[in-house]
C-alpha cells in the first residue's frame, strides 16, 4: 500500500511497486485525463506535474512517487479556468485533443518555472511532445498569449 | 389557446419529442438534440455540422445538445462512415434539409398557437415570436408540432442566403472537455467490472499459433485469464500494466507461414522492375510524336515508402457481450461496417449490436478498419464480462493496415527549342489498396483508384499516357490521410518541375501556361488558375523573403477542392530547413474558417511527417516499434503557415485531405531550386 499525493489529496494505492504511474492513474484510479501514447517516454502524451515540474507518467513507477506531489489535468483547476486552459480554448488549439492534456501540463510546468519563457525554451519543451493532428502553430499562439499576459502583470 | 405550456400541470411530466427528421429533435422540456452522423477525429465535425443545420433553422448552434450517432436503420441513406474528406460534402444537403424541416414544423405549430399567419412569425433565440411582440418557446410548441402531418409542400432548399454562422470562425465545441481532461476517447471507456487485455499477435502475417505456455503469465499479479482468439493469444488482466507484463511472459510458438522472408527493400526493387510489365493503360491522349533530332527525352523514377498511420491514441476497443446483446465502444471511422461482422461473431441479430462511438484520438484512415472492434467482440463473447483490448505502440505500428510503397516511372519528350513538352507519361507500380481492402473490387475501380492524381493530370500536353502496374502483396493495406493522391501528386508535381527546368521555364508560370492549353473541365481550370495567381502574389513568387532561400510550388484538384502550395526553404551544407508553407485553397463554401485553417495546418504536419519516416519489413516482420524508429514532425520543426481560403458559392467540398499532397512536392521542388539535391526517394533520412 502506497500513499499517493495526487491533486492535493492522498490516495491509498494497492498495486505493484513497478507499475508505472500512468496505469495507476488510468486503470487503478480511473482518472483517464492522462493519456497513453508510447509507453517509453518519447511522445510526452502522459505528461503530468511532479512537484510542479513536467514528467512523463509512463516513466515513473509507483514506488518512485513516494514523497512527491503530483498534479494531473483533472487537478489543474475546478472549473477549467486555469490561465493555460483558457488560453488553449481561446486559441482553439485542440484538434482531436488526445495530446492536449500533456501539452497543457507542459505549458504549466514551463510557466511555473519562469513567467516568460524564451522561444527556445518553449521549442525545447514542446518538442518532446507529439501531435499527429498538427496543433503546433496554435500551441505557439497560445504560448505567446500566455507569455505576453505574464509580462503585463 | 393560452400561453400556458400544455401538459406542464401534471406532476408526471412526460417529455414529448418532435422529430421531423432523424438528425434533429425538439423536446417539450426545451432541449434541442442534434445527431452527429460522422465521427469526431479532430476534423471538427461536431462543431461544423451543427452550424449548417443551425443556419437553415435560424438558430444559434450553441443551443444544440449533441448526440453521437450509432449505426441504425433510421438514418436511411446516411452513412456514418467518416473519411475521404466527405463529411460536409455529403451532409450539407441532409443537414440543411433537416434544419428547414424542423423550422417549418415549429412555425406551423406557432401559427396554430398564436392563430396568425407565417408572415407574422419569426425565430428569435429558441422561441418563435410574433410581430406584435408575443413569444413562445420551441419546447412549448412541441405538443402541437407532434400532431402535425409532414409538410408535403415544403419549399425546396434555396441557395444559401444568410450567413449568420456559416463562414464565421467557430471554436471547437469539445474544447472545454478536452482541456479539463474529461473528454472521453475509446481508450477511456470504463464500463463497470472492466478487464484489460493485450494480444500476443503472430510476428509475421500468415504465421499461425502452434502452442503456448501461460504458466508464468498466470502467476503475474493481476492476470486473470489467457484465451485464444483469431488475432492471437489474449492476456486478460485487472489493468493494462498486468496485461502487457503477462503478455511479455507468455511463451508462444508459431507455425511459419509463406511470408517469413518478406523484405520491403526487395519488394520496392520488384516494384521498380514491375514498371516494365504491360500494366493497364488508363489514359492515352494524342500520339507519340515522330522522332526528331531536336527533341529530348527526360526520365525519372520516384519512390514512396510504406507508412503507418500512428494516431496518438493507439488502437483499442471495449466490448460487453451479454446473452442477448452486443455492446462495443470504439473510436471508429466506420461503425456501420462493424455491425454485420459483429453479428456473425456473437450470433446476436444486427439490431442487438450496439456500436458506441466516443471521440477518436486521431483517425487518419486507420480507424475505418474494423479489426480492433472485431477482436474485442470475439474476446468479450468468450468472457461474457466487459473487456478492453489495448494495443501498445508496437502493436499499433506492427498491426497492419499500411499505406503501401509505390514506384513512379515518369518520362517526357521535350522540344527545347520551342520550350514545350510534347509527351508526358506516368506509370504507377504498387500493390492495390482498394483490392487489399476489398478483394472483390473490379479491375477498373482498382486502376482508377490507384491512379488518383496521376490519371487526372490537368496539364495541356498533346500526348499523355498513364498506366497502372499492380504487384500483389499479402500485407493488409488501408486508406491513409490523402490516400494515393500523396505518392501520385508527389511524383507528378516534382516531375513537372523537372520538365520546366529542362525547358528553362519558371515552374509556376509553366503550370499556368499548361493549364491554359488544357482541355479539361473549364470550371476546374478556372479554379486552378485562380488559386495559382493568388499564391503567386502571396508568396511574392519567384522571390523568397530572404536571399538564401528558394520557393517551390505544386498544385492539384482534390475531388473538387483546389489547392496550390508554395514552400520556402533554405539549403546549406546539404541540410535543408523548411521555413514557410503558403497554401491557397478553394474548398467551396466555407463553413468554419477556423476549422479549415486547422485542417490546413494539420495537413502540412501530416505531409512533413511523411518526409521523415517509413515502415520497413525484414524477414516478414515490421522493424519499427515506436515513434523513435518511426519519427514524426515535432514542434521545433514546424514551418510558418500562411493560408488563404478562397470563398465561393459552390457547395462545401473536402478539406481534411486536400492540403496534404502538394506539400511534399512543393518542398522538394524548393530544395532543388535552392541548390539542394533533387530528391526522388522518400523518406529523406539525411537532412
Amino acid at each position: 500500500m502506497i500513499d499517493l499525493n495526487l491533486n492535493e489529496k492522498t490516495f491509498k494505492i494497492d498495486a505493484p511497486d513497478e507499475m508505472p504511474l500512468l496505469w495507476v492513474l488510468r486503470d487503478v484510479l480511473g482518472m483517464t485525463g492522462t493519456k497513453f501514447g508510447c509507453g517509453v517516454g518519447v511522445c510526452a502524451t502522459c505528461t503530468i506535474l511532479e512537484n510542479g515540474k513536467a514528467v512523463m507518467a509512463c516513466q515513473i513507477t509507483l514506488e518512485k512517487t513516494k514523497g512527491n506531489r503530483y498534479t494531473t489535468i483533472e487537478g489543474l483547476s475546478k472549473d477549467g479556468d486555469h490561465p493555460v486552459q483558457k488560453a488553449w480554448v481561446q486559441c482553439d488549439v485542440a484538434q482531436c485533443g488526445y495530446c492536449q492534456p500533456g501539452m497543457i501540463m507542459e505549458a504549466c510546468s514551463l510557466l511555473g518555472e519562469v513567467s516568460s519563457p524564451s522561444e527556445s525554451a518553449i521549442n525545447k519543451a514542446f518538442s518532446n511532445h507529439i501531435c499527429r493532428c498538427g496543433t503546433y502553430p496554435r500551441i505557439k499562439q497560445a504560448m505567446s498569449l500566455l507569455v505576453n499576459s505574464g509580462k503585463k502583470e | 389557446m393560452g400561453l400556458k405550456p400544455m401538459g406542464l400541470d401534471e406532476k408526471a411530466k412526460e417529455i414529448l419529442i418532435y422529430q421531423p427528421n432523424p438528425l434533429v429533435s425538439v423536446q417539450s422540456d426545451g432541449k434541442i438534440l442534434i445527431t452527429v452522423t460522422k465521427s469526431e477525429m479532430g476534423q471538427g465535425v461536431r462543431t461544423s455540422m451543427p452550424m449548417i443545420l443551425a443556419e437553415e433553422m435560424g438558430v444559434d448552434p450553441a443551443i444544440f445538445i449533441l448526440q453521437q450517432a450509432s449505426p441504425s436503420s433510421k438514418y436511411k441513406g446516411i452513412s456514418l462512415g467518416t473519411g475521404g474528406s466527405t463529411s460536409l460534402k455529403t451532409m450539407w444537403t441532409p443537414l440543411r434539409k433537416a434544419g428547414l424541416e424542423v423550422k417549418d414544423g415549429l412555425l406551423r405549430a406557432a401559427e396554430i398557437f398564436f392563430g396568425v399567419n407565417r408572415d407574422q412569425l419569426s425565430i428569435r433565440g429558441s422561441s418563435v415570436v410574433t410581430k406584435d411582440g408575443r413569444s413562445v418557446s420551441f419546447g412549448d410548441l412541441v405538443p402541437i408540432a407532434v400532431k402535425l402531418e409532414p409538410n408535403k409542400y415544403l419549399e425546396p432548399l434555396k441557395k444559401v442566403s444568410s450567413r449568420n454562422y456559416l463562414g464565421k470562425d467557430r471554436k471547437r465545441v469539445d474544447a472545454p472537455a478536452i482541456v479539463n481532461g474529461s473528454a472521453r476517447y475509446g481508450i477511456d471507456m470504463r464500463p463497470k467490472a472492466l478487464k484489460f487485455a493485450a494480444i500476443k499477435r503472430p510476428p509475421v502475417w500468415g504465421n499461425t499459433l502452434k502452442s503456448f505456455d501461460a504458466t508464468v503469465t498466470l502467476s503475474v499479479p493481476g492476470v486473470r485469464r489467457v484465451e485464444v482468439i483469431t488475432a492471437g493469444v489474449a492476456v486478460v488482466a485487472d489493468n493494462s500494466y498486468a496485461a502487457f507484463l503477462g503478455r511479455e511472459k507468455l511463451k508462444v510458438r508459431w507455425n511459419s507461414g509463406p511470408h517469413t522472408a518478406f523484405d520491403s527493400d526487395d519488394y520496392q526493387r520488384q516494384l521498380t522492375q514491375n514498371l516494365e510489365s504491360p500494366g493497364k493503360v488508363a489514359r492515352k491522349d494524342g500520339v507519340y510524336p515522330e522522332p526528331h533530332n531536336d527533341f529530348k527525352t527526360i526520365e525519372a523514377t520516384y519512390s514512396f515508402p510504406f507508412h503507418a498511420h500512428a494516431p496518438l491514441e493507439p488502437m483499442n476497443a471495449t466490448a460487453h457481450v451479454t446473452q442477448t446483446e452486443t455492446h462495443v465502444w470504439v473510436g471508429s471511422q466506420w461503425p456501420d461496417a462493424i455491425v454485420p461482422l459483429a453479428s456473425k461473431i456473437t450470433s446476436h441479430p444486427q439490431e442487438k449490436v450496439n456500436v458506441h462511438v466516443p471521440l477518436l484520438g486521431g483517425g487518419f484512415g486507420r480507424r475505418s478498419a474494423p479489426d480492433p472492434a472485431l477482436e474485442v467482440i470475439e474476446l468479450a463473447n468468450i468472457l461474457k464480462t466487459p473487456v478492453q483490448i489495448i494495443w501498445d505502440r508496437a502493436d499499433d505500428l506492427r498491426g497492419g493496415y499500411y499505406h503501401p510503397a509505390s514506384i513512379h516511372g515518369m518520362s517526357a519528350l521535350l522540344n527545347p527549342s520551342k520550350q514545350e513538352a510534347l509527351y508526358y507519361s506516368h506509370k504507377v507500380s504498387s500493390p492495390s489498396i482498394l483490392r487489399s481492402s476489398n478483394p472483390k473490387s473490379p479491375d477498373l475501380a482498382v486502376v482508377n483508384t490507384e491512379l488518383l492524381g496521376a490519371r487526372d493530370v490537368p496539364y495541356g500536353i498533346d500526348a499523355v499516357e498513364i498506366s497502372y502496374h499492380e504487384l500483389p502483396l499479402h500485407i493488409p493495406l488501408w486508406w491513409w490521410r490523402a490516400i494515393q493522391f500523396v505518392p501520385n501528386i508527389y511524383a507528378r508535381e516534382c516531375f513537372i518541375d523537372e520538365i520546366a527546368l529542362s525547358l528553362d521555364r519558371d515552374p509556376l508560370e509553366y503550370r499556368q501556361s499548361l493549364l491554359s492549353k488544357s482541355i479539361q473541365d473549364p470550371a476546374l481550370l478556372e479554379r486552378l488558375m485562380n488559386v495559382i495567381s493568388i499564391a503567386k502574389e502571396k508568396s511574392n513568387w519567384p522571390n523568397p523573403s530572404r536571399k538564401n532561400r528558394a520557393l517551390g510550388v505544386a498544385c492539384m484538384d482534390y475531388e473538387g477542392t483546389t489547392v496550390v502550395q508554395v514552400a520556402e526553404v533554405s539549403v546549406s551544407k546539404k541540410r535543408f530547413k523548411i521555413h514557410k508553407i503558403y497554401t491557397v485553397i478553394d474548398c467551396g463554401l466555407v463553413v468554419n474558417p477556423l476549422g479549415v485553417n486547422a485542417q490546413v495546418e494539420g495537413a502540412i504536419v501530416w505531409a512533413l511527417s511523411a518526409l521523415k519516416s517509413q515502415i520497413h519489413f525484414k524477414k516478414g516482420r515490421v522493424v519499427e516499434k515506436n515513434y523513435k524508429e518511426y519519427p514524426v514532425l515535432r514542434y521545433s520543426e514546424m514551418p510558418e503557415v500562411n493560408t488563404t481560403i478562397v470563398d465561393s458559392d459552390r457547395n462545401p467540398q473536402g478539406v481534411g485531405e486536400p492540403p496534404v499532397p502538394c506539400v511534399i512536392p512543393a518542398v522538394l521542388n524548393a530544395i532543388a531550386r535552392a541548390g539542394g539535391p533533387r530528391y526522388r526517394s522518400l523518406p529523406i533520412t539525411k537532412r
